[in-house]
C-alpha cells in the first residue's frame, strides 16, 4: 500500500485531471465567452490562473521527487487539502457568476458544475491517503475498530449537533453563519474520511486472518446487498420519501441491466480465488468485464464523497454513497490477486490483453445499441421529412421509443426537473447524445409528430404564435406594371401603405396570405425603415425566417415575405406602433394579366392588348395559357373510390362497424365500387384493392401507432399521378374522429395531381360523405353544398410533345406541366429576373415535391438559383432587416452562395480537407531518416 | 566514394523537386486532376457520398460538408514521397541508367502511393471530426493538421522502411546469388 507514495501518482491524480479539466473548461469558455459579463470573465481569469498554478507547482514537485527518488511528504497532503478544498468552496461559491443564469442552457454542456469537483477529488482522496500512511506508521499497534467507531461517531455528532444545538445558534450575521456551517461540515467530512480509509488502511496492511476467513461476511453486503439497496433508494422503490424527481436522484437507473449487472458483478467480486488454472481464467475475464460498471458508479460518485457524511446526517441512506467507493477498491483488490496468480501461468501481454478486452465488452455493446439507435432515428426522420413515397419503410418503434425517451429526458433537464443529473443517465446521456444526436436535439414539434405517427400519443403542449394584427390594415394600394417585351412577361409593381387602427400602444404586427395564380412569381420587395427605403434581401428561407423572429423579438423592423404551401405566400411586417403607417411594395414577374387579392382588395396587373400570348414546352416543363385552354378538349375521367381506413391503436374495437359503413358506401355508389381501392393508415400505409379479401385483411392489421392520414393521401395522390390513367381517385377517410387523425398541412403543393376537384372526404358515423378541401386545412369540415351531380368534373386533356397526354383543371387560368419527375437544371439557364428561369424554378421544387428523397440533394441548387435569378423559391425568402449587422450577415451568406465557392453550405462552413504543412512534414520526416541512420550506424559500429 | 557519384543524381531530385513545387503554386483544380479526381472517387467509395465538381472550388460532398480541392491534392505528399524513394533508390544501384531510371520510377511509386494515403488521411479526417465536433469545436483545425501529419508521416515512414528493407534484401540476395 505504501507504493502509493511514489510521486508518480502525483501525475496521475492531479496533473492528468487538471489537464483535462482545463480542456474542457477552455472549450467551455470559447463557446459563452461573448456572453459574459467583465466581472464574470475576470472570475474565470483567476480561477484559472490560480488553478494553473497550483498544478503547476503540484508538477514540479512530482518532477522534483521523481528526480531526488522521495516518497511523497506528508506535508504534501495537509497543504494540498489546504489548497484544493478552499478552491472547490470559492468555486462552488462564485458558480452563479462563473456560469450565470443568463446563459442559454443549451450552450454549457452538460455536467460541467460537477466537473470540477469530480476532477480534484481525485487529489483529495489521495492527500487524506498521504496523511492516513503518515499517521499510521507500520511499525505500530492500531486498531481498526477504533478508527471505525471515530467515524461513525461523526455523523452522529453531526445529528446531536443538528437537533440539540443548531436551534440554539443565533447568529449575528447570516453570511457568517453559511460560512461557517460549510467549513464545519467539511472538517467534520475530512475528519470523518480520514478515519474511514485509515480504518480500512489498516485492515489491509494486517491482512487479518479473521477478516480473510469470514471474507464472504462482509463481501456480500458490499458487492451485491448494498449496491441493490442503493439502486432501489435512488429509484425511489426504498424510503421513496425525499426523492423530488421521478427518475432517481442521481440519475436515471431503472433499466433492468443496471440490477442485472449489479447481480452479475457482485457474484464476480464474491467468488472464492481458488488455485484451479481454468477456474480463475474465467473469474478473472468475468471481473474484468463487469470492472467498466464498478468503475461507472465509482466516476458517478466521486464527486458526491464530501456529500456522504452530509448525506448519513440527514437521511441516513447516506452511507450508500460510499458503496461504489468500497466496491471500488474490493474489484481492484480481487483484480490484482488475479493477475498475481495467473501472471505466473501466462505470459504476462496475454493477461493485459484480456482483461482489456473484457472491460471493453459494456461499452462496446451500450455503443452498438447507441449505433442501432442512431440508425433508427436517421430512417425515421428520412421516413417523415424526405421520403421516398414508393418505397416501404419497417421502422423498428422499440428502439425509437428508447431514442425519444433519452432525448425528451435531455430537454427536461434544461428544466433541471430532474435529478442531480437531471433526468438522465449520468454521463451515459452525454454520450448518447454526443453519438446519436450529434449534439443536437429535435424540436417539440418533430417529436410531438413521430410520437404522434408512431405511438398515436402526444408529449408537448405547442403554444401557436401570437400575431396581433386584427387592426392592421391596407390604407392604400397602387400598382405600376411594365411589359418586357423581350422575354414577353409582366413585371408589376404593387405598393402598399399598412396602417395600424388599433386603440392599443402594444406592437402589432401585420400578417396576411397572398395567394399567387399558376405563373406568377415574386421578384422584388422592398419596406421603408423610417424615411429610409430598404430593398429587400434575397436570403435561404430557415435562416431569414430565424432572423426574422429574433428581430421581432427585439422590437426592430423587419419585413418578411415567404412560400407556406402551393401559391400561398405568407407576407409579414413588424412593428406597428399606434396609429403608424408603414409604406412597403412587391414586385410580381407573371406571363398574362392576372387578377390578385392580397387582404380583400383586388388588384388588376397587366393588360390582354399588350400581352403576347404563348404556350412554353421544353424538355422538362411545360406551360399552357389559359387562352390555349380554352381550346382543349374537356373529358371526364372515370372516378373510383380509394378508402383510407383507420388502423391506429384506438381503432381495434371499431373495426366490424368500419366495415360496414365502407360495404354501405359501396352498395350506394356502383360506379365508384368498381375499381375502388383501400389502404389500411396507421403509421404506415397497406393498400390493396376491393375484389380482394379486403375485409379480413382489416381485420388482420396490427392495429397501433396514430393515423397518419397526411402520408396516405400524398402517396394516394401520388400514385394516382404516376398512374397517368384516365381515372382518378376519390379519396375517402374512414375514422370514427378525423381529429385525431394526423393531419397538419395541406396538400396545396400536390395541386397538379388532382385537377378535377380539391374535395376529399370523411365517411361519418351515419354513413354520409362530409366534404373537407384538399388545399385549405384539410382537418376541418366544409359547410354542407348541395351538388346537381356528384363526381362529374371534367378535365382538359393536353397532348405534348411527346405524345403522353396530360390533365389540367378545367378553368380559366393557366396551367404549368411537369414532363419529367426528375431533371437536372444546369445554371447557364437560369437568368436575372427571367420569367422562363422562374418557370424551370418552379418544374424543379414540382419535382422536389414529387420526390421529397432528392430534396436533400437538390436544395442548395435551389437556393442558389434563386438568388441568381431574384425570384423567391419555396426554399428562399425575401427578408428586409434594419440592423447592418445583420443586413451584412444575410448579405454574406448570399454572396457564398452565389459566389465561385458555390460548396458553401448555409448553414455551417465546409470544411476544406487540406494537407499538413510540407515543412513541418519535412522536418519530422528528416528527424526521423537521420534516428533511424544513427541507429544503424550504431549497430553496424 | 558511392556517394559522391550520388550526388548528380540527388541534385536532379532536389530540382525536380523545387520545380514541381513552384509548379503547384500557378496550378489550378483542373490541372491536379490527376489527383484529384481518383482521391475524389476513393473518398466517395469509402464514405457513400456522391460530389459535384465545380471547376473553381473542387469536388464538393454536400453530406459530408467537405471539400477536395488543390490543397488536399496531396501534392505535397506527391514530392517529398518522391525525393524520399530517390534518395533511397539511387543509392542503392550502381549503373547509371539504373540510376537514371529510379527517378521516374520513384515518381511513379509515389503517385500511387499518395492516391492511398491521401484517401486515408481524409477518411480518417472525416470520422475522427465528425466524432470529436462537439468537444473540440474550436480546435478542429489543429485535429485536422494532427491528423495529416499523423497518417502522411506514419505512411511516408513505413515506406521508407519498407522500400529500404526490400532493397537491402535484394542486393544481398544477388550478392550471394
Amino acid at each position: 500500500m505504501r507504493n502509493l507514495l511514489n510521486p508518480k501518482w502525483l501525475f496521475v491524480i492531479n496533473t492528468l485531471p487538471l489537464v483535462v479539466l482545463f480542456f474542457l473548461f477552455f472549450g467551455q469558455f470559447n463557446i459563452i465567452k461573448t456572453l459574459l459579463e467583465e466581472s464574470s470573465i475576470q472570475l474565470w481569469k483567476s480561477f484559472g490562473l490560480s488553478l494553473g498554478i497550483l498544478g503547476v507547482m503540484n508538477f514540479a514537485y512530482g518532477v522534483y521527487l521523481t528526480l531526488k527518488k522521495k516518497d511523497v511528504s506528508v506535508w504534501y497532503g495537509l497543504i494540498a487539502l489546504l489548497c484544493y478544498i478552499p478552491f472547490i468552496y470559492l468555486y462552488g461559491y462564485h458558480l452563479d457568476k462563473i456560469i450565470p443564469f443568463s446563459i442559454p442552457q443549451w450552450m454549457v454542456s452538460g455536467n460541467i458544475f460537477l466537473y470540477v469537483g469530480t476532477f480534484l477529488m481525485p487529489t483529495l482522496a489521495y492527500s487524506l491517503f498521504v496523511l492516513v500512511s503518515h499517521f499510521t506508521p507500520e511499525n505500530k499497534e492500531h486498531k481498526a475498530w477504533i478508527n471505525f467507531l471515530i467515524a461513525i461517531g461523526i455523523p452522529i455528532a453531526g445529528y446531536l449537533f443538528s437537533q440539540i444545538i443548531l436551534p440554539l445558534w443565533q447568529p449575528f450575521n447570516r453570511d457568517f453563519s453559511v460560512h461557517a456551517m460549510v467549513i464545519l461540515v467539511i472538517t467534520a467530512t475530512l475528519v470523518f474520511l480520514f478515519y474511514l480509509i485509515r480504518g480500512v488502511f489498516i485492515l489491509a496492511t494486517k491482512k487479518a486472518d479473521v477478516w480473510q476467513k469470514y471474507q464472504l461476511a462482509w463481501k456480500i453486503p458490499i458487492a451485491i446487498v448494498l449496491p441493490l439497496i442503493g439502486l432501489a433508494v435512488n429509484n425511489g422503490h426504498l424510503f421513496n420519501n425525499f426523492g423530488p424527481s421521478d427518475s432517481g436522484i442521481f440519475g436515471d437507473f431503472n433499466n433492468a441491466w443496471f440490477y442485472i449487472l449489479a447481480v452479475l458483478n457482485g457474484i464476480m467480486v464474491c467468488l472464492p480465488n481458488l488455485e484451479n488454472k481454468l477456474y480463475r481464467l474465467i473469474v478473472f475475464i468475468g471481473r474484468s468485464i463487469t470492472f467498466a460498471y464498478t468503475l461507472y458508479f465509482f466516476l458517478v460518485f466521486l464527486p458526491f464523497l464530501p456529500l456522504s457524511v452530509i448525506a448519513i446526517i440527514a437521511i441516513g441512506t447516506g452511507f450508500l454513497m460510499l458503496t461504489p467507493l468500497l466496491l471500488f477498491v474490493i474489484h481492484i483488490n480481487e483484480l490484482s490477486k488475479d493477475f498475481t496468480f495467473l501472471k505466473t501461468l501466462f505470459s504476462q501481454k496475454l493477461i493485459i490483453a484480456i482483461s482489456l478486452l473484457g472491460f471493453l465488452i459494456i461499452p462496446a455493446f451500450i455503443t452498438a445499441t447507441y449505433l442501432k439507435d442512431k440508425i433508427v432515428l436517421n430512417e425515421t426522420l428520412s421516413y417523415l421529412y424526405s421520403p421516398d413515397y414508393s418505397k416501404q419503410y419497417d421502422i423498428d418503434k422499440v428502439s425509437l421509443q428508447k431514442t425519444l425517451n433519452v432525448i425528451k429526458s435531455h430537454k427536461d433537464h434544461r428544466d433541471s426537473r430532474g435529478g442531480i443529473f437531471g433526468n438522465g443517465i449520468p454521463y451515459l446521456s452525454s454520450y448518447f447524445n454526443w453519438l446519436v444526436m450529434d449534439n443536437l436535439t429535435l424540436s417539440d414539434s418533430k417529436i410531438n409528430t413521430i410520437e404522434k405517427i408512431f405511438f398515436g400519443k402526444t408529449t408537448f403542449e405547442l403554444r401557436p404564435e401570437n400575431i396581433q394584427n386584427d387592426n392592421v390594415q391596407i390604407s392604400n394600394i397602387s400598382t405600376t406594371s411594365s411589359y418586357d417585351k423581350s422575354q414577353k412577361a409582366w413585371k408589376s409593381w404593387v405598393d402598399l401603405e399598412i396602417t395600424n387602427k388599433s386603440g392599443n400602444n402594444w406592437f402589432s404586427e401585420y400578417a396576411t396570405t397572398i395567394n399567387l395564380p399558376e405563373g406568377c412569381w415574386i421578384s422584388d420587395y422592398y419596406l421603408y425603415v423610417g424615411d429610409v427605403k430598404e430593398p429587400g434581401i434575397l436570403a435561404e428561407k430557415k435562416s431569414a425566417m430565424w432572423i426574422f423572429s429574433q428581430i421581432r423579438n427585439e422590437n426592430r423592423d423587419p419585413g418578411i415575405l415567404y412560400y407556406l404551401t402551393g401559391n400561398k405566400v405568407a407576407f409579414r411586417v413588424f412593428p406597428f406602433a399606434k396609429d403608424e403607417v408603414r409604406k412597403t411594395g412587391i414586385e410580381f414577374l407573371h406571363k398574362e394579366p392576372i387578377t390578385l387579392s392580397i387582404d380583400n382588395n383586388i388588384v388588376e396587373l397587366g393588360n390582354k392588348e399588350e400581352t403576347i400570348y404563348e404556350n412554353i414546352e421544353t424538355e422538362n416543363i411545360a406551360y399552357v395559357s389559359a387562352q390555349e385552354k380554352q381550346k382543349l378538349n374537356s373529358i371526364k375521367r372515370e372516378p373510383y373510390f380509394h378508402f383510407l381506413v383507420d388502423a391506429s391503436k384506438n381503432q381495434n374495437s371499431n373495426s366490424i362497424e368500419l366495415i360496414k359503413r365502407i360495404e354501405q358506401k359501396l352498395a350506394e355508389n356502383k360506379p365508384l365500387s368498381e375499381n375502388a381501392k383501400i389502404s389500411f393508415v396507421n403509421s404506415y400505409l397497406t393498400t390493396t384493392t376491393i375484389d380482394k379479401d379486403w375485409k379480413e385483411q382489416y381485420k388482420n392489421q396490427t392495429f397501433e401507432g396514430g393515423f397518419y392520414l397526411d402520408r396516405a393521401i400524398r402517396t394516394t395522390l401520388f400514385n394516382a399521378y404516376q398512374d397517368k390513367s384516365k381515372t382518378y381517385p376519390v379519396i375517402v377517410v374512414v375514422t370514427d374522429s378525423i381529429q385525431n387523425a394526423i393531419l397538419d398541412k395541406d396538400f396545396a403543393n400536390l395541386k397538379f395531381t388532382f385537377p378535377e376537384s380539391d374535395l376529399f372526404f370523411n365517411l361519418d358515423k351515419i354513413g354520409d360523405l362530409k366534404e373537407h378541401s384538399l388545399t385549405e386545412n384539410p382537418i376541418k369540415e366544409l359547410s354542407e353544398i348541395k351538388r346537381e351531380c356528384m363526381f362529374c368534373e371534367t378535365v382538359l386533356e393536353y397532348k405534348l410533345s411527346d405524345n403522353s397526354v396530360a390533365y389540367l383543371p378545367n378553368n380559366n387560368e393557366p396551367s404549368i406541366i411537369l414532363k419529367n419527375d426528375i431533371f437536372e437544371v444546369s445554371e447557364s439557364e437560369i437568368k436575372e429576373k427571367n420569367w422562363q428561369s422562374a418557370l424551370t424554378m418552379q418544374g424543379q421544387w414540382t419535382s422536389q415535391i414529387l420526390h421529397p428523397e432528392i430534396s436533400d440533394k437538390e436544395w442548395l441548387n435551389m437556393v442558389k438559383y434563386s438568388f441568381i435569378s431574384k425570384v423567391m423559391a419555396p426554399v428562399t425568402s425575401y427578408l428586409v432587416v434594419e440592423n447592418e449587422a445583420q443586413k451584412a450577415m444575410l448579405q454574406k451568406k448570399q454572396e457564398q452562395a452565389l459566389s465561385g465557392n458555390k460548396s458553401l453550405d448555409l448553414g455551417e462552413d465546409t470544411q476544406r480537407m487540406s494537407e499538413p504543412s510540407l515543412i513541418l512534414l519535412t522536418i519530422l520526416l528528416g528527424l526521423v531518416i537521420w534516428y533511424r541512420e544513427k541507429r544503424k550506424r550504431q549497430w553496424t559500429e | 566514394m558511392q556517394t559522391n557519384k550520388n550526388i548528380p543524381y540527388y541534385l536532379t531530385a532536389v530540382v525536380l523537386f523545387i520545380i514541381l513545387k513552384y509548379g503547384f503554386t500557378l496550378a489550378d483544380n483542373n490541372d491536379l486532376t490527376f489527383l484529384l479526381k481518383p482521391t475524389d472517387k476513393l473518398v466517395g467509395l469509402l464514405t457513400g457520398s456522391q460530389s459535384v465538381y465545380i471547376s473553381d472550388s473542387g469536388y464538393f460532398h454536400k453530406h459530408l460538408n467537405i471539400i477536395i480541392d488543390k490543397s488536399c491534392s496531396g501534392y505535397n505528399f506527391l514530392i517529398l514521397c518522391f525525393l524520399l524513394f530517390a534518395y533511397l533508390t539511387v543509392k542503392h544501384f550502381d549503373k547509371s541508367l539504373q540510376k537514371i531510371l529510379t527517378l521516374p520510377t520513384s515518381l511513379f511509386v509515389a503517385y500511387v502511393l499518395t492516391i492511398f494515403v491521401n484517401t486515408s488521411r481524409i477518411f480518417a479526417s472525416i470520422v475522427v471530426q465528425s466524432q470529436t465536433k462537439s468537444v473540440f469545436l474550436n480546435h478542429q483545425h489543429i485535429i485536422h493538421e494532427a491528423i495529416g501529419i499523423t497518417t502522411n508521416l506514419t505512411f511516408l515512414i513505413l515506406a521508407y522502411v519498407l522500400i529500404e528493407k526490400l532493397l537491402t534484401h535484394k542486393r544481398y540476395n544477388a550478392k550471394f546469388a
